[in-house]
């Protein structure tokens, strides 16, 4: 999907001040913050959405400025996108992302950790549903072995949690047998 | 790369991609480790699935993610092997673990020659405690409460209103009058009787018992194997005449 994006010049009165926890800070619009429940909300309560009410600096101490400049490009990128709609939450047989989407994160997973936890934080569902996407994907069609490297779990037992067979380091997917299942492609979701 | 620390985060972010992955997906992850299955099995608590226990040729089993209001919203259909072995019951038994005990439908398509598979998947399927959908024993009407239904059957099957009931043994000995025809509103049913508690549960309706025409041509089928040899031709399964003089098939 993408949209067509109309240039627009923020005004003092159509944005608010936001303050990142090393400090630094960051003059967002009010049409972006409408794409994160949790400034949307706190826009409202405060009615910051006024012209006539004082709008004093919001801080986010949970998210650093890198993350909030990399937050605010999705922001911008997804203006005048329609509202997210939670349609998504069953899983699917492949995972496709828009270029600009797979471009922008493209970054080493600790990145990505941190701006899941701010898109957490700001509640901001499209943002926070494609990193999910995407971490869903990098578990798709890997053994248990592959997750277990992949995702750097410890295992806390030495048998297979069902079947009591002492789980092999190689034995990826034959240690209860259901290397022999297959799963045929599924139906799409309902 | 570093590794992602998955396990590590906030709760509602792992139910969010665990909801984005398969069931074989699912259920990988749930064995990597304890505290893996834990968040599996808490975001698989969300919904209530029902595990459809299949069998033409081979197993399929499918397990169905049902939301709140019980309409399927997604599903994922497994094909196992033609022979009841250790494999599907580590898989039932897995599933069972994984996604809280969901109903189970049943339907075994062909052939009654398969009564050994019939008997060890209930068996299996009651010692995981697990119920049987009433919803999928057919048309029932007026809907019956389980029990009721049950009582009906239980009747029924005293009363033998239409044809005799045909017993046929359990190869193990385990139910004795294990499967039966028995006469329903103008209807036939196969109807499992647990010798031990009475209980009974119809696993179809949809059928007529019929003799088999065939002659004995199939004679490689050798009831004292265990099911476990992992033989994956459907003989091994299918070997219609293993119950002695007459041989039945389901259609």
């Amino acid at each position: 999907m993408s949209c067509e994006e109309p240039t627009t010049s923020p005004t003092p009165e159509n944005n608010i001040t936001v303050v990142s926890s090393d400090g630094k800070e960051f003059l967002l619009d009010l049409k972006l913050t409408e794409q994160s429940e949790t400034l949307a909300r706190l826009i409202s309560n405060f009615e910051y959405d006024r012209t006539d009410v004082k709008k004093d600096p919001v801080p986010l101490g949970n998210i650093t400025s890198a993350q909030m400049q990399k937050i605010i490009e999705w922001l911008q990128h997804h203006r005048y996108y329609p509202k997210w709609e939670q349609n998504d939450i069953h899983y699917s047989t492949s995972f496709t992302f828009e270029t600009w989407v797979e471009e922008y994160l493209n970054i080493p997973n600790n990145e990505m950790f941190e701006l899941l936890n701010a898109a957490n934080y700001l509640n901001i569902p499209r943002l926070f549903s494609t990193i999910c996407r995407i971490m869903a994907s990098r578990i798709t069609g890997k053994s248990a072995e592959q997750i277990r490297t992949v995702l750097n779990i410890k295992t806390d037992v030495k048998n297979d949690v069902y079947t009591g067979i002492p789980i092999q380091e190689d034995s990826s997917s034959s240690e209860d047998g259901m290397s022999e299942i297959s799963l045929s492609p599924s139906p799409p979701p309902i | 790369m570093s590794a992602l620390p998955i396990l590590h985060f906030p709760t509602n972010t792992l139910t969010k991609i665990i909801d984005f992955l398969s069931v074989e997906e699912q259920l990988n992850l749930s064995k990597t480790s304890q505290t893996a299955l834990k968040i599996v099995q808490t975001t698989t608590a969300l919904y209530s699935y029902t595990l459809g226990i299949y069998y033409n040729d081979k197993f399929e089993i499918r397990l169905s993610q049902l939301s709140k209001n019980g309409i399927e919203v997604g599903s994922q259909l497994m094909l196992a092997g033609s022979s009841y072995s250790s494999k599907i019951e580590n898989f039932i038994t897995r599933l069972a673990t994984v996604y809280h005990k969901p109903t189970v439908c049943l339907t075994f398509s062909k052939g009654l020659s398969s009564t050994k598979l019939v008997t060890s998947t209930i068996t299996l399927i009651k010692s995981l405690k697990l119920e049987i959908d009433p919803r999928e024993l057919g048309d029932i009407s007026p809907p019956k409460q389980a029990d009721h239904y049950q009582d009906y059957i239980l009747h029924t099957l005293q009363t033998r209103l239409s044809r005799p009931c045909e017993i046929l043994e359990a190869l193990d000995g385990r139910v004795a009058a294990g499967v039966c025809e028995v006469g329903w509103n103008g209807r036939e049913a196969l109807v499992y009787q647990d010798e031990t508690t009475n209980e009974d549960f119809v696993l179809r309706t949809d059928f007529h018992v019929i003799p088999d025409s065939r002659e004995d041509s199939d004679s490689d089928s050798d009831d004292s194997d265990e099911e476990d040899t992992e033989s994956e031709t459907a003989g091994d399964c299918y070997s219609s005449d293993e119950y002695g003089d007459e041989n039945y098939r389901l259609c």
